[in-house]
C-alpha cells in the first residue's frame, strides 16, 4: 500500500470514529476549535511588535532588517565608487574610504547576506513543512533582536567615525592592539558577536525544525527541496561559525589582555587568523548561496509548471557542496607562501566543486525544458541569476588555479569575481524571492511592469559595472585602494564602473518605490498567483498558518493532494483545536515523520526581546569602555536568561492528549526524541568546534617553531595534578550519569549524586587553578602560554557551568520539578557533561602529553 | 481507541549521517593528506632536495588516497546490495550512492596535485 | 581559458532561454542534462584543465641556487626597504622604494614584514607574494627585458596602502654591477655651499635619526636616502622625483600622505628648505 493510499485510508477511518472521552484535552473539529486556534495564535496588542514570537512576525522583521542593511551598505558602495571614478579624487579621505569599504563588506556579508537567507527560511520553512512555527520561538526572537540591535549599533559606528577599518576580514597584526589601538576593531568583534549568536540560534532552529517538526507523512524524500538546502546550510553554520567565533575570541583576548596569538614577536602567527577565518569564510559564501539556490529550486516548478527535474540529484548536490566547501579555504591564502603541494590540494578541490554546482544548474535548465515556462518578473531574476552566477563560477575556476591567483588575488579581478557570484548567486534570487513571495508576506502583488524596470536596470547596471572590473584587475589595479595614479590606463574603466553602479542602484530604487506603492492596495487572502505547489501558499495570512496540520505524502502537495485546503480548514488534520488556548505544534520523527509528541509552545512575551536588548547594551557598553553600564546590563541580561531557563521543562500532564485524527500523543518527551535534546546536541557540536579551533591554535604554534616545546621556557612538570583533575571530572561525569539512572528509582540518591558532581567539579576547578598557577606559564609572554590558558579557561568555564547545572537540577528536584517522568532538564544537563568530560580529558592530554611526546 | 505508547523506534542520527558517509571519509582523507604535507614540509627533512624523503611522502599520500577510495566504494556497494530489495527506498539509496560517487571523485581528484606538484616548493 | 568560459556561458544562456522561445513537445531527456551537462561537462573540462594548471607558473618557487643575487625586501608602513646581499662576507647594501635588477637572470627575493602584512607585487614580472611578520617568504623573479616596471603593495596595510608602490628598474648586467658598486660607496662631502648647507641642516634637523645616507647617517626608521636624487618617484610612489617634490614632501608630508610616520617640516624657512632639498636631490 503506498503512502498515499495509507494516508487516505487513515483519513477515512478518522472521520468516522468518535474521539474517546478518556483522552486528555479532546480536540474539536468544529468552529469552536477554530476559534481557540485563532485566539491562541493571535498577535497581542499593543506591544505585539516586540513580544510576538511567531515565525511570520519574526521572519518579516528579519527580512526587512536585512534589506535595510543591504541599502545602507549599498549606499557606502556608491560613495566609494564616486571616490574611484577619477584618479586622485578627494571626495572621501583615506580614513573614511577605509571605513567605508570595511563596513560595506562587513555589513553585506554579516548583516545582510546570511541574515536575509536565514530570514526567508524562518518565514517560509515552517509552512512549507506543513507546520505552524519554528520549534524554539523565543530563540528565534532572541536571535533576531540581537542581530537587529547589534547590527544597528555596528552600523551606527560610521556616524561616529569609529567604524572598523581593517577590511571585512580584518587581518592581524593590522587589527591587533598595536596597529589598531582605537575601538574600531572592537566594534567589529562586537557586531560579529551578535551575528554569531543569531546564526547559531538559527542553525539550531533549522536543524531541529527540519528534522523534528515536519508534517506527518512528509518523509525526508518528500520534503520541499528548500528544506534539504536549509538542512545542509544549517549544518554548515553549525560547523563553520564556531571557527570564526574562536578567531574572534582570540583576537579580543589579544587586544584586551595582551595574549599574543597573532603577534609573531611573541610566538604567535598572523596566518593562524587566516586559517580560522577562512575555515569559516569559505563555507560562509556557500551558506549564503545554498539557501538562494534552494529558493530558486522552489520557484522554478511554479514557472515551468512541472516538478523539479532530478530532486534526488539536487539534494545530493547540496550535501556535496556543503561538505566540499570546507575543503577550499586555503584558496584565499594562495599568496601567503605556504608549500605548493598544500596549496594545490585546495586548488584541486576548488575546481572539483564545480561538479555538484553544475548538477544544480543543469537540473534547473532541464526543469525549464521539461515544462512550459512563463516569463514573469521572478523568472526574469532567475534567468539573470543563472547568467551572472555562471560567469562568476567560471572566473572562480580561473582563480582556483594557483599561478593565476598569484596575479589576480587582491586585485579588482577577484572583486569582480565575487560580486558576480554573490550578486548573481544571492541578490538576484533574493529579488526573485521578494517578487515571488510578496503575496505571502503582505497579501499583495508587486507590479509586473515596474518589476521589469527593476530587473533590467539591475541586470544591465550590474554587468556594465562589474564586467569591466575584470579588466581593471588584470591591468593591475589592487583592491582596497582609495585612489590610483592617472597614468596606468585604469581611468576610463573605473568611470564606467562607477556610472553603471548608479544604474544598478536605480533599479533598487524602483523596487523600493514599487514596494511602498503596493502597500496602498488592499491585501487579499488565499492568493496563489503562481499556482505554486508548495504549502506556504496554503497557509494564508492568519497568524496560525494552518487551522489543522494535514498529513502530506507528496513533494508537490498543492498540485497532487486535492482538497487539501478544505480538509485543513475543516479540522481534518492534526491539532484542529487549541483546547487550553495555547500554541501547539506536532513533533515528528526525523526520517519518516511519524507523529511523536504534541509540543506546547511559548506564546508572546517580553523575555526574548528584553534579553536581547540587555545583552546588546552590555556588550556595547564594554566596547565603548563604559564598564559600569556594561556590568549592570549584564546582570539584567543574566537574570533574564535564568528566568527563561527556569521556565523551561514546565509541569505537563502525563497522559497522552488528543492530537486529532483519532490518535493521542504525549505532551512531553524526556529523551532523544525531544526537541530540547536535539537543540542541545546541535549547540554542543558547535561548542566542540570552538574547542577544536583552540586546540588547532595550540598545535599550529608548535609547527612554527617545532624545535623547543614548550617554547617559553616553562615546563609541564609531572602528571599528578592533571591525572587528579581528569579523575575528578570523570567522577563528576559518572555521578551525573548515575543521577540520571537513579532518578528513575530513588530521588534521594539522585540528590546525593548531584551534590557529588558539584563538589567534584568545584574541587577540579580549585585543583586546576592551583596547578596552573604553579606552572608559572605566562599568558602574555608567548603565544604558547596564551593558548594553554585559553584551552584550560575554556574547559574551566564548561566545568563551572556543569557544576551550576548540577545544583540547578538539585534545586529543581527538591522542588518536585524533576522526577522519573519529568526529567528532560536532567538529561539535557547530562548531555553537557557528556561533552565537557571528554573535552576536559582530551585538553589535558594535549597540554600535558603533547610536550612530553615531542621532546 | 488506543494512544501511541512510546512512539516509533528512534530513527537515529546514524541512519541520517550514513547518507554522507562518503564525505566523512573524504574529510578525514583531506585532513590526513593536508596535515601530513604541512608537517613534512615544516619539520624540515623534506624541505631540502631529499629525493628519498619526498618519494616516501608521496607514496604514503597515494596509498592513503587509494585506501580512502576503497572504503567509499565498499560502502556504496554494501548499501546498494542492502537496499536494492526494499521497495520504498529509492530516494535514500540514490542519495547515498550519489554522495559516495561525488566523494569518490573528490578523493581521487587529489591525485592530481599529489602526482603533479613538487612537494615542498 | 577566456574563450572556454565565454563558450560555457553562451551554452548555459542559450539553453536557459530556449524553453521560452520554442514550445517543446517531445519528452526531455533528463539524463542528458544531469549526466551530460551536470557531470560530464564540468568533469571532462576540469580533467583537461586541472593537470595543466597544476604544472605551470611555478617559476617563483624555483629551488634555491648558490651564487644567485639575493635581495631582502622588507615592507614597512608604508615604504619598502631593499637590501642587496653581496658575496665575500661584505655587508648588504641598502636602498629604498626602488628595486634594481639585472636583466635575464633569476634573482632570489627574501620577503620580510616589519609591522603588518604587506604583499610584494610587480604585475609585469610575476605574481604576488605576501610579506608576513615573523615569516620569510622567498620568491625567484626574473626580468628578461631591461626597462622600468611598477610594483605595488597588494595586501591592505592600513591608511596609506594605496600610496605604497615602488619602481623596478631592470638593467643589463654590466650596468647593474656598476650601479651596485656606486650604491655601496659612502657619499662624499658636497662641494657647492648651498649643498653643504643642506647637508648640515640634514644633521641639525634630526633627519639622520630616521634616514640613512651611506657614510653620513645611519637611521633605519625610514627609507634609506643614499641615492634619493636618482629615484623616479619618492615617498613610495606617492610623488614623482625631483627637487620640487622633495621640497614639497619635506614641508608637507602629512598633507600628501596623511598618517605616514614622517612629520611635516612646515616650520622651515624657504632658503633652508631649498638647501636641504637641493642636497638630497644631489645624492645620486
Amino acid at each position: 500500500m503506498t503512502a498515499a493510499n495509507r494516508a487516505d485510508a487513515t483519513a477515512a477511518a478518522v472521520v468516522d470514529s468518535p474521539v474517546s472521552p478518556q483522552v486528555l484535552y479532546p480536540q474539536s473539529t468544529g468552529l469552536d476549535g477554530f476559534e481557540r486556534v485563532t485566539a491562541a495564535w493571535a498577535k497581542p496588542r499593543p506591544f505585539g511588535f516586540f513580544t510576538e514570537l511567531n515565525n511570520n512576525h519574526i521572519g518579516i522583521l528579519y527580512i526587512a532588517t536585512g534589506f535595510l542593511f543591504f541599502l545602507g551598505a549599498g549606499v557606502l558602495a556608491l560613495l566609494m565608487r564616486i571616490q574611484l571614478a577619477y584618479p586622485g579624487n578627494t571626495f572621501l579621505s583615506a580614513a573614511t574610504y577605509n571605513q567605508f569599504f570595511t563596513m560595506h563588506g562587513t555589513v553585506m556579508m554579516f548583516l545582510f547576506a546570511v541574515p536575509i537567507v536565514e530570514a526567508f527560511a524562518v518565514l517560509l520553512l515552517p509552512s512549507m513543512l506543513g507546520a505552524r512555527d519554528m520549534p524554539f520561538p523565543r530563540l528565534s526572537a532572541l536571535g533576531y533582536w540581537a542581530y537587529a540591535i547589534g547590527g544597528a549599533l555596528v552600523f551606527s559606528s560610521l556616524f561616529f567615525k569609529i567604524a572598523p577599518d581593517g577590511g571585512w576580514f580584518m587581518y592581524p597584526p593590522l587589527t591587533g592592539p598595536r596597529f589598531s589601538p582605537g575601538i574600531n576593531t572592537d566594534v567589529w568583534v562586537l557586531g560579529l558577536g551578535f551575528v554569531e549568536i543569531a546564526a547559531v540560534a538559527a542553525a539550531v532552529e533549522l536543524i531541529v525544525g527540519i528534522l523534528k517538526t515536519r508534517a506527518p507523512g512528509m518523509t525526508l524524500g518528500k520534503m520541499p527541496i528548500f528544506a534539504w538546502y536549509m538542512l545542509v546550510t544549517a549544518a554548515m553554520i553549525m560547523i563553520g561559525m564556531p571557527a570564526v567565533i574562536a578567531a574572534d575570541i582570540l583576537l579580543e583576548l589579544e587586544r584586551a589582555f595582551g595574549m599574543p596569538f597573532y603577534d609573531a614577536a611573541r610566538g604567535g602567527d598572523a596566518i593562524l587568523w587566516q586559517h580560522l577565518f577562512w575555515l569559516f569564510g569559505h563555507p560562509e559564501v556557500y551558506i549564503i548561496f545554498l539557501p538562494a539556490a534552494g529558493m530558486v529550486s522552489m520557484m522554478l516548478p511554479s514557472f515551468a509548471r512541472t516538478p523539479l527535474v532530478g530532486y534526488a540529484w539536487v539534494a545530493l548536490a547540496a550535501i556535496a557542496v556543503g561538505f566540499l566547501s570546507f575543503g577550499l579555504w586555503v584558496h584565499h591564502m594562495f599568496t601567503t607562501g605556504l608549500p605548493l603541494l598544500s596549496l594545490s590540494f585546495f586548488s584541486a578541490a576548488s575546481s572539483a566543486i564545480a561538479i555538484p554546482m553544475g548538477i544544480q544548474v543543469f537540473a534547473w535548465i532541464a526543469t525549464l525544458w521539461e515544462g512550459k515556462p512563463v516569463l514573469r518578473v521572478p523568472m526574469l531574476f532567475i534567468l539573470g541569476f543563472l547568467f551572472i552566477f555562471t560567469i562568476g563560477g567560471l572566473t572562480g575556476v580561473m582563480v582556483a588555479a594557483v599561478p593565476y591567483d598569484w596575479q589576480v588575488h587582491d586585485t579588482h579581478f577577484v572583486v569582480a569575481h565575487f560580486h558576480y557570484v554573490l550578486i548573481g548567486g544571492m541578490v538576484f534570487p533574493i529579488f526573485a524571492a521578494l517578487y515571488y513571495w510578496m503575496p505571502v508576506m503582505t497579501g499583495r502583488m508587486l507590479s509586473e511592469r515596474l518589476g521589469r524596470w527593476t530587473f533590467w536596470l539591475m541586470f544591465i547596471g550590474f554587468n556594465a559595472a562589474f564586467l569591466p572590473m575584470h579588466v581593471t584587475g588584470l591591468l593591475g589595479m589592487p583592491r582596497r585602494i582609495y585612489t590610483y595614479p592617472g597614468d596606468l590606463g585604469w581611468n576610463r574603466l573605473n568611470l564606467v564602473t562607477s556610472v553603471f553602479s548608479f544604474v544598478f542602484a536605480a533599479g533598487v530604487l524602483v523596487f523600493l518605490f514599487d514596494f511602498v506603492r503596493h502597500l496602498r492596495s488592499r491585501p487579499q487572502t488565499g492568493l496563489n498567483p503562481w499556482e505554486a505547489p508548495s504549502l506556504e501558499w496554503k497557509a494564508g495570512q492568519a497568524a496560525h498558518g494552518f487551522r489543522s496540520l494535514m498529513p502530506i505524502f507528496s513533494r508537490y502537495p498543492g498540485w497532487e493532494q486535492k482538497g487539501l485546503k478544505d480538509d485543513e480548514l475543516a479540522g481534518r488534520g492534526y491539532l484542529p483545536d487549541a483546547p487550553t488556548v495555547e500554541r501547539e505544534a506536532l513533533v515528528t520523527s526525523p526520517i519518516t515523520a511519524e507523529p511523536e509528541q504534541i509540543m506546547r509552545m511559548p506564546g508572546p512575551g517580553w523575555t526574548a526581546f528584553l534579553a536581547a536588548v540587555a545583552t546588546a547594551i552590555a556588550f556595547a557598553a564594554m566596547t565603548i569602555k563604559l564598564p559600569a553600564v556594561g556590568w549592570i546590563a549584564g546582570f539584567i541580561a543574566a537574570a533574564l536568561y535564568l528566568y527563561w531557563l527556569w521556565s523551561l521543562d514546565p509541569a505537563l500532564p502525563r497522559e497522552p492528549a488528543d492530537a486529532g485524527r483519532g490518535i493521542a500523543l504525549p505532551l512531553y518527551r524526556n529523551g532523544k526524541q525531544s526537541v530540547g535534546w536535539w537543540g542541545m546536541t546541535v549547540l554542543l557540536i558547535s561548542d566542540a568546534v570552538v574547542a577544536a579551533s583552540f586546540a588547532f591554535a595550540y598545535l599550529f604554534f608548535w609547527t612554527i617553531r617545532p624545535g623547543i616545546w614548550p617554547p617559553d621556557g616553562s615546563q609541564i612538570s609531572g602528571f599528578r595534578e592533571p591525572i587528579g583533575l581528569a579523575a575528578l571530572i570523570i567522577v563528576a561525569y559518572f555521578f551525573f550519569e548515575a543521577a540520571d539512572r537513579f532518578n528513575q528509582r530513588d530521588r534521594r540518591l539522585t540528590a546525593t549524586c548531584l551534590i557529588v558532581v558539584a563538589l567534584a567539579a568545584g574541587a577540579a576547578l580549585a585543583l586546576g587553578w592551583i596547578w596552573l598557577d604553579g606552572l608559572g606559564i605566562d599568558s602574555t609572554r608567548h603565544a604558547y602560554g596564551a593558548a594553554v590558558w585559553t584551552l584550560l579557561g575554556y574547559v574551566a568555564v564548561h566545568i563551572a557551568i556543569g557544576a551550576a547545572m548540577a545544583l540547578w537540577c538539585l534545586v529543581r528536584s527538591a522542588l518536585g520539578m524533576i522526577d522519573p517522568w519529568r526529567c528532560l532538564t536532567l538529561r539535557i544537563c547530562l548531555l553537557w557533561w557528556r561533552f565537557t568530560a571528554p573535552a576536559t580529558v582530551l585538553t589535558l592530554i594535549l597540554i600535558v602529553g603533547f610536550p612530553f611526546v615531542v621532546s | 481507541m488506543e494512544s501511541v505508547e512510546t512512539g516509533p523506534p528512534s530513527e537515529g542520527l546514524s541512519r541520517l549521517l550514513d547518507v554522507a558517509f562518503g564525505f566523512f571519509v573524504w574529510a578525514a582523507h583531506f585532513l590526513i593528506v593536508y596535515i601530513a604535507t604541512a608537517l613534512a614540509c615544516a619539520l624540515g627533512p623534506l624541505a631540502a632536495s631529499d629525493g628519498g624523503g619526498r618519494a616516501a611522502l608521496l607514496t604514503a599520500l597515494v596509498l592513503v588516497t587509494l585506501a580512502a577510495a576503497a572504503i567509499v566504494i565498499l560502502h556504496a556497494l554494501r548499501r546498494y546490495r542492502q537496499q536494492r530489495e526494499l521497495s520504498d527506498h529509492g530516494f535514500p539509496l540514490s542519495v547515498t550512492i550519489g554522495c559516495d560517487a561525488i566523494a569518490l571523485v573528490a578523493i581521487i581528484w587529489q591525485l592530481f596535485p599529489i602526482l603533479l606538484v613538487p612537494a615542498c616548493a | 581559458m577566456y574563450v572556454g568560459a565565454a563558450l560555457v556561458t553562451l551554452l548555459v544562456t542559450v539553453l536557459m532561454l530556449l524553453p521560452f522561445l520554442r514550445r517543446r513537445e517531445s519528452p526531455v531527456n533528463h539524463n542528458l542534462f544531469l549526466w551530460g551537462g551536470g557531470v560530464a561537462l564540468p568533469f571532462f573540462t576540469l580533467v583537461a584543465l586541472v593537470p595543466y594548471v597544476m604544472t605551470v607558473g611555478h617559476e617563483t618557487r624555483a629551488a634555491p641556487a648558490p651564487d644567485r643575487l639575493t635581495i631582502d625586501v622588507t615592507g614597512s608602513l608604508w615604504w619598502w626597504e631593499m637590501a642587496y646581499q653581496r658575496t665575500g662576507g661584505v655587508s648588504a647594501v641598502a636602498s629604498a622604494n626602488e628595486l634594481r635588477l639585472p636583466a635575464g637572470e633569476p634573482v632570489e627575493l627574501l620577503l620580510h614584514a616589519n609591522d603588518v602584512i604587506h604583499s610584494f607585487w610587480v604585475p609585469n614580472l610575476a605574481g604576488k607574494t605576501d610579506m608576513i611578520p615573523g615569516r620569510v617568504n622567498r620568491m625567484v623573479i626574473q626580468a628578461d627585458r631591461p626597462g622600468v616596471y611598477r610594483g605595488q603593495c597588494a595586501e591592505y596595510c592600513g591608511l596609506q596602502h594605496s600610496l605604497m608602490s615602488f619602481d623596478v628598474i631592470v638593467l643589463p648586467r654590466a650596468e647593474f654591477d656598476s650601479w651596485m658598486a656606486r650604491l655601496a660607496q659612502p657619499i662624499g662631502d658636497p662641494e657647492a655651499p648651498e649643498l653643504r648647507r643642506g647637508r648640515d641642516l640634514f644633521l641639525t634637523l634630526g633627519c639622520g635619526t630616521c634616514h640613512a645616507i651611506r657614510g653620513f647617517t645611519g637611521g633605519r626608521l625610514g627609507p634609506d636616502l643614499t641615492q634619493l636624487g636618482a629615484r623616479r618617484t619618492i615617498a613610495a610612489g606617492a610623488l614623482p622625483g625631483g627637487v620640487g617634490n622633495i621640497a614639497a614632501w619635506i614641508a608637507s608630508a602629512q598633507h600628501l600622505k596623511p598618517g605616514n610616520l614622517m612629520p611635516s617640516y612646515d616650520q622651515l624657512a624657504g632658503p633652508e628648505l631649498r638647501a636641504v632639498s637641493a642636497y638630497l636631490e644631489s645624492l645620486k
